[in-house]
């Protein structure tokens, strides 16, 4: 089976040195899209040779990953998988996820919270929220709904590079449930961003992502 | 306090429930941009907020002082509109700046395509 991982990178030039290396050791494809940093990434990725796309226009994470799978779906490959360039997702749990596309599953998600419990910070709370609203708009119990490690297998990858309209994780997670694709997910340990700042930074723009996310979910995905 | 004919509720009612689905189903279907999407169907719930409590436009519009409910309904309605436009002429202004980008690019690229092809 032919594999992509897609590593969406924004300002990760000291992220991505470290992380590369990891997945490639584990003999997999890979594809950094970087998109449109400020930092000196697009000058490291070109000078270290690594495999990569450079965004002349920053196109947000939900754009970006979108096009790594159309790139996946062009290049005729028959899985991919989001490695976030921060070094939150360890390349050793790939192959578990991988393992389960093998199976037959359409959408695998590296879970924090199989095997370990949630804890009971404001983000976790939105998790919750974000838990309950899949619930009520599929009837399925997830456990990690906004984790980015996921794998897609031929029919989601194809349908994610054509039709994909998702802000994040769990709105095509939902739309994922609702299609009715084999769903599965497998325990991963993730560590804290190794260097840099994340995408959520002030309590405002949690708030209004919460916000959105909710009104995709029960709103917009069908 | 403002008395509202039972017909008059109705149609409130029937119609920003009627632009409420039409938002809802119209945007699904054309898979517009879940932000855009979201943003309009806030506006629709609140529409339909006023549909179902026209009373609430009518206490607001006695507690800020406005003679008239409608005058204060159309009001609010038009600020809400001007904003709306100012966000979308914002968003045209940041496109065609990115526009601007990806049109230099494609033409750099091109550019040495051609000179590369005239090297070989």
């Amino acid at each position: 089976m032919k594999v992509l991982i897609i590593v969406p990178a924004y300002n990760e030039e000291k992220n991505l040195p470290v992380l590369i290396p990891k997945i490639t050791a584990e003999g997999w494809d890979y594809i950094v899209i970087n998109d449109g940093s400020t930092d000196n990434s697009a000058q490291m990725l070109a000078e270290k040779g690594f495999n990569h796309l450079d965004l002349t226009v920053n196109a947000g994470l939900a754009a970006v990953t979108k096009m790594g799978f159309m790139y996946a779906h062009d290049h005729g490959y028959d899985a991919a998988l989001v490695v976030d360039g921060d070094g939150q997702h360890p390349p050793v749990y790939i192959r578990n996820l991988v393992d389960k596309i093998e199976e037959g599953y359409d959408y695998v998600v590296g879970s924090r919270f199989i095997d370990q419990k949630k804890p009971m910070t404001m983000r976790m709370v939105g998790s919750r929220l974000i838990c309950g609203a899949i619930k009520l708009k599929t009837g399925i119990t997830v456990t990690d709904p906004t984790s980015g490690m996921r794998a897609l297998g031929r029919k989601t990858l194809e349908d994610f590079a054509e039709n994909m309209n998702f802000i994040a994780e769990p709105d095509a997670l939902t739309y994922v449930l609702r299609r009715g694709y084999k769903y599965a997910e497998t325990q991963v340990n993730m560590q804290e961003r190794m260097e840099g700042v994340s995408y959520f930074r002030s309590p405002l723009k949690s708030a209004r992502y919460m916000f959105t996310i909710l009104m995709s979910i029960l709103f917009l995905q069908w | 306090m403002v008395y509202i004919p039972a017909a008059l509720r109705a149609a409130l009612i029937g119609g920003s429930l009627l632009v409420l689905v039409f938002i809802i189903y119209s945007s699904v279907k054309a898979s517009m941009d879940v932000h855009y999407a979201v943003l309009w169907i806030t506006m629709a719930a609140l529409i339909l907020l006023i549909g179902l409590w026209p009373e609430l436009a009518g206490a607001v519009a006695d507690w800020i002082g406005f003679q008239s409910v409608s005058n204060f309904v159309f009001l609010a309605m038009t600020a809400v509109l001007f904003l709306l436009s100012y966000y979308s002429f914002l968003k045209i202004s940041r496109m065609n700046e990115d526009i601007r980008k990806l049109n230099y690019k494609v033409a750099s690229l091109q550019k040495e395509l051609d000179d590369a092809k005239k090297e070989s």
